[in-house]
């Protein structure tokens, strides 16, 4: 498998003058990869570390084809449009916005003309106009994980996708990044012990 | 779907705010536009009205008053002059279209004005049905006098002493009426033109005196000089109506700016509740903005979001201030002074709505800047975890 996330010597200053160790990582093309670790690890601010919403105190992130992170430099400037998609721990939809309307944000974002979500895969394709924040928390994540697909980057992060889910929920969500890892590299963080069976590798974080 | 498409859903969702800001700042550019266009149509009134008046002689008294009486024939005369004094005056080379005037009684408290044919020769007409009077006692009716008191060419009235209505008839005097005149100049609106024999008969028992004698002078050495003669040399009062009315204009100008200075103010509230509004609503939804950013969404693409809800904003005021034009121009009749014309050319001549305009959107798209900068001064990581 041939590797299209890289990260070394990866460290970020906290406001609290701690700083955050990272180890290396490696995630290859087509693989669904779990990122575990206890509440307060570190796990979310290594995601925004290496999707360049937190500056980098020392290290570096490669992505195939797009070009490298680096500290004290600014994100590559396609870094999140191009290179990777970042799905937060909530939707965050835009509240005037319907459902159409958010996943057109997110392709305008990304510089897509058209959102080619193609939402009959999650049976919501009558609930459209409606408005996003009006769906089952469940259908959220699952809208925001389709969100996250727009663009097809090599690269997804999902920070905490599962924290408010059910049990089938959860399991819906993570079929759904199974049947989209085939030609991306997935990292999902979390504490759900629920995750393990769906993924292809775990990591730990201390 | 583009910022614009964006933004606006985003004010939609907050209508009734967004509407309300609009109007505050609508208000405040429709007094702008307003006072503007006041000032600029009645000194357009004023000066078309006094187009081939360089000379009023009167009797002494307030030049403004004068003006008002004789040219716009909306106020009290100052008095009577007499006639043999101006006639000496009348027969100077350099006068041209001398216009001698006689303030009779009224009728229905509509003003009969004994005048020559001068005066009427120059009344802008739309229509005159009938002819002018050729005698004594002969009266051409305006078009609205003759809708209000139902008179026709061919029927007789007497009028009643002074301006007013009440100081009792002439009863034995009676006027007949030989012509019905439409004009579009608001000072003639309301008329009744009688010659000056007419005015002298029904006074016979007065001298035979003029109210005011009006003239034109094309040689501007006279122009300037002759009032001052004419004031040192006699007991008459001699004005030129274009420095009055500069003078008119500079008073009305400084009624003006008190009006200007408000609206000036409610525009600048209502950019700092835009301001305001933006700042709390980003404030609120941070995250909205952070997760643009995490999607990949550009400066470049949030500037395009944040200055384009001001933008909208901007042109929802403007479209509302024009709305209010429009309005503000059919309903004239109701707050515009008597004798005031509005001139719908002037009205949307919207060449000088620019500089304003300028400052609208400049104002909406000034106080989208400082959100969007604080905005940029968010740690992203922090908006997305925190919210």
């Amino acid at each position: 498998m041939s590797h299209v996330l890289h990260s070394t010597e990866l460290t970020v200053d906290l406001d609290n003058g701690k700083r955050l160790i990272f180890p290396e990582l490696h995630l290859n093309k087509g693989e669904l990869v779990l990122l575990q670790g206890a509440s307060g690890s570190g796990k979310s601010t290594w995601m925004h570390a290496i999707a360049g919403l937190i500056p980098l105190a020392s290290g570096s992130v490669h992505i195939e084809g797009q070009g490298s992170l680096q500290s004290g430099k600014k994100a590559p400037k396609q870094w999140r449009r191009n290179g990777l998609s970042f799905m937060p721990q909530r939707a965050f939809f835009w509240n005037s916005l319907s459902l159409k309307g958010n996943l057109d944000l997110a392709a305008w974002c990304k510089g897509l003309h058209v959102a080619d979500a193609d939402l009959d895969t999650l049976g919501l394709a009558d609930k459209t106009s409606q408005a996003a924040h009006s769906l089952s928390l469940g259908e959220q994540q699952r809208v925001s994980a389709l969100r996250s697909f727009l663009g097809n980057a090599p690269v997804l992060l999902a920070d905490e996708p599962t924290a408010s889910l059910d049990d089938s929920n959860a399991e819906a969500l993570m079929t759904l990044f199974k049947e989209h890892a085939g030609d991306r590299a997935i990292l999902v963080s979390s504490h759900d012990q629920r995750l393990a069976p769906f993924v292809d590798r775990i990591l730990h974080l201390a | 779907m583009n910022a614009l498409s964006f933004a606006f859903k985003a004010l939609w969702h907050r209508k009734a705010t967004s509407v309300f800001i609009a109007l505050i700042w609508a208000l405040g550019l429709l007094g702008l536009a307003v006072t503007s266009r006041l000032e600029t149509n009645v000194e357009a009134q004023l000066t078309r009205t006094l187009e081939g008046t360089d000379l009023l002689v009167v009797a002494k008294g307030s030049p403004t008053q004068a003006i008002l009486a004789n040219v716009f024939h909306v106020d009290q005369a100052t008095g009577n002059i007499s006639r043999a004094e101006a006639d000496k005056w009348l027969s100077h080379p350099d006068l041209r279209n001398v216009r001698r005037l006689a303030y009779g009684d009224n009728f229905q408290g509509v003003r009969i004005l004994g005048c020559d044919s001068a005066t009427w020769n120059h009344v802008p007409l739309r229509a005159l049905e009938g002819r002018w009077p050729e005698a004594a006692l002969e009266v051409v009716i305006s078009e609205a006098v003759a809708q209000k008191s139902g008179l026709q060419i061919g029927d007789a009235f007497h009028g009643s002493h002074g301006t007013v209505d009440d100081l009792g008839d002439h009863d034995h005097h009676d006027y007949r009426v030989v012509g019905i005149a439409s004009s579009p100049a608001p000072q003639w609106a309301e008329m009744i033109w009688t010659p000056l024999e007419s005015v002298w008969a029904v006074h016979e028992d007065a001298p035979e005196e003029y109210t005011a004698v009006l003239a034109a002078i094309p040689n501007p050495m006279t122009r300037l000089m002759l009032p001052g003669q004419i004031q040192r040399t006699s007991s008459l009062m001699a004005i030129s109506p274009a420095m009055e009315a500069n003078r008119m204009v500079g008073w009305m100008n400084q009624g003006g700016a008190v009006l200007r200075l408000l609206s000036i103010l409610l525009t600048v509230i209502a950019a700092l509740s835009m301001f305001l509004l933006l700042q709390s609503h980003i404030r609120e939804r941070l995250s909205d903005y952070a997760l643009v950013r995490a999607m990949g969404g550009t400066w470049g693409q949030i500037a395009g979001l944040v200055l384009g809800q001001n933008l909208l904003l901007a042109l929802l005021a403007l479209g509302l201030t024009y709305m209010g034009l429009a309005l503000a121009l059919n309903l004239s009749s109701i707050w515009v002074p008597t004798g005031v014309l509005l001139y719908e050319d002037l009205w949307w001549n919207l060449g000088q709505d620019l500089p304003w305009i300028g400052l609208t959107l400049f104002l909406g798209l000034f106080a989208g800047l400082g959100p969007w900068i604080w905005l940029q001064k968010i740690p992203l990581h922090r908006a997305l975890v925190d919210s």
